[in-house]
């Protein structure tokens, strides 16, 4: 079944070294609670039954829990990824709605407290432990979402014993879209290293019973790796513009919006599913025609680095 | 095995987490991953581990705070600290 990614809100409490910057700017601003109404009208009769919501920090949206009870009413599933930070306070309002919650993801970027907290900043790892302990008691299923940057290269096993230990139901390894800040401070990878960074967590896919999953972006052959270019996946962002990836919004800020396929304020979730339809064949015809006529150079392996230089987020 | 002479403190690497009100709480040690669940009597020990008494004074104040017999009041005490000591939740400061 297909899902769609919302982005409630640019804003965010943390600063998280490895961030996209445009994605938690003080000129932020929250998703209009009309256009999520919007989607739970139209998203059923595309077959969509999921609904995920990041951000920023998706739970800082001010009419967050409104939202989930309209999400819940209209009978869609969910689940949200968030740095955890406010969870001890907010998992209560959670629970009227915890039949359809499908899972929440907390974002751990170190399997250690001093490596979570270099990027993540002081006392983030603390209360992510706290998150946990509430999701165990409360029976509130869990995931647990890695970005792989230079320190946490060399301990994915260690986050995967960790992961496990917690009694999470999964852990997927995201890989790191460079920034100009996380380039700075170092934490960005090779794409050789990239490439033996797969290879690991291949190893781990099979010794470890717990579901690990890897993000798309790494070396592939495959032209459409990811639910977005299969097609199973749509992306929002706070201001209402139905993107093609959720990994781009917020990318490159002010480099071109090429991936913008509509704004809800102006049209229907339809209207843009059909605009979705055009663009995907239109990106698909190309990538195809590229690549059989040889002219893919080495980045281009690197889906989301095809998709970056495609959609010009980059100058 | 600690007796109602003993101090008791958490192990620096427990982390403490209520929920319901203070009326529950579970504890996470951050080095063997264990999870522990405190209900409000357990919750309420823990609390008064950290105060820097005896067991013998936890056990007189639960009898006074719970109303419960003396005898139920440390059995209780004596109970939860031995798992916790199992369990390396808590350190004995002196015997
Ligand atoms: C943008 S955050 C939004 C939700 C929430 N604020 C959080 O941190 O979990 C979603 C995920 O994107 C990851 N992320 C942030 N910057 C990234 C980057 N430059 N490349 C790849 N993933 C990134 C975060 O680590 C987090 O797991
Ligand atoms: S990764 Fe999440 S928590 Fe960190 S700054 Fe970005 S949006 Fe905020
Ligand atoms: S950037 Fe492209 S390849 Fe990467 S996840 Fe998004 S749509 Fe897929």
């Amino acid at each position: 079944m297909p899902s769609i990614v919302i982005e409630l809100t640019n804003h965010c409490n943390l600063s998280c070294q490895h961030c996209l910057d445009g994605r938690h700017s003080s000129d932020g601003g929250n998703l209009k609670i009309e256009i999520v109404e919007k989607i739970l009208q139209d998203a059923k009769g595309i077959k969509i039954d999921f609904l995920s919501f990041t951000g920023g920090e998706p739970t800082l949206h001010p009419r967050f829990t409104e939202i989930l009870k309209k999400v819940y009413e209209a009978e869609y599933n969910f689940g949200f990824v968030t740095n955890g930070w406010n969870f001890t306070e907010m998992y209560r309002h959670l629970l009227p709605f915890r039949d359809r919650l499908r899972g929440i993801t907390f974002s751990l970027d170190g399997s250690r407290e001093e490596t979570h907290d270099r990027i993540r900043g002081k006392g983030s790892y603390r209360r992510v432990m706290q998150d946990v302990s509430i999701c165990i008691v409360k029976d509130i299923p869990f995931t647990i979402n890695t970005t792989v940057m230079f320190h946490t290269k060399g301990k994915l096993k260690e986050m995967a014993e960790l992961a496990t230990k917690l009694g999470s139901r999964g852990l997927r390894f995201g890989h790191l879209m460079p920034t100009p800040r996380n380039i700075a401070n170092g934490l960005t990878i090779s794409p050789e290293e990239c490439v033996v960074v797969e290879g690991m967590i291949g190893k781990l896919q099979q010794s470890f019973t717990m579901p690990i999953i890897m993000a798309p972006g790494y070396y592939t052959t495959n032209l459409f790796p990811c639910a977005t270019l299969q097609m199973q996946e749509f992306n929002i962002d706070w201001r209402g513009n139905v993107t093609f990836c959720c990994h781009m919004s917020g990318h490159g800020n002010g480099t071109g919006n090429k991936d913008v396929i509509g704004n809800l304020d102006e049209m229907s979730f339809a209207e843009t599913y059909k605009r979705f339809i055009n663009l995907d064949e239109k990106f698909r015809k190309e990538k195809i025609e590229r690549h059989s006529k040889r002219e893919f150079k080495d980045s281009d392996y690197f889906p989301c680095w095809y998709c970056v230089n495609y959609f010009k987020k980059v100058d | 095995m600690p007796d109602l002479n003993c101090r008791i403190k958490p192990d620096p690497e427990v982390i403490i987490t209520t929920l319901e009100e203070d009326k529950e709480a579970v504890l996470l040690h951050l080095g063997t991953k264990a999870y522990f669940t405190l209900n409000e009597t357990g919750l309420r020990i823990w609390q008064l581990m950290n105060s820097d008494i005896t067991l013998r004074e936890i056990s007189e104040r639960l009898q006074n705070e719970f109303d419960v017999s003396p005898e139920k009041a440390k059995k209780s005490v004596l109970n939860l600290i031995d798992e916790l000591v199992k369990e390396k939740l808590v350190r004995v400061v002196d015997e």
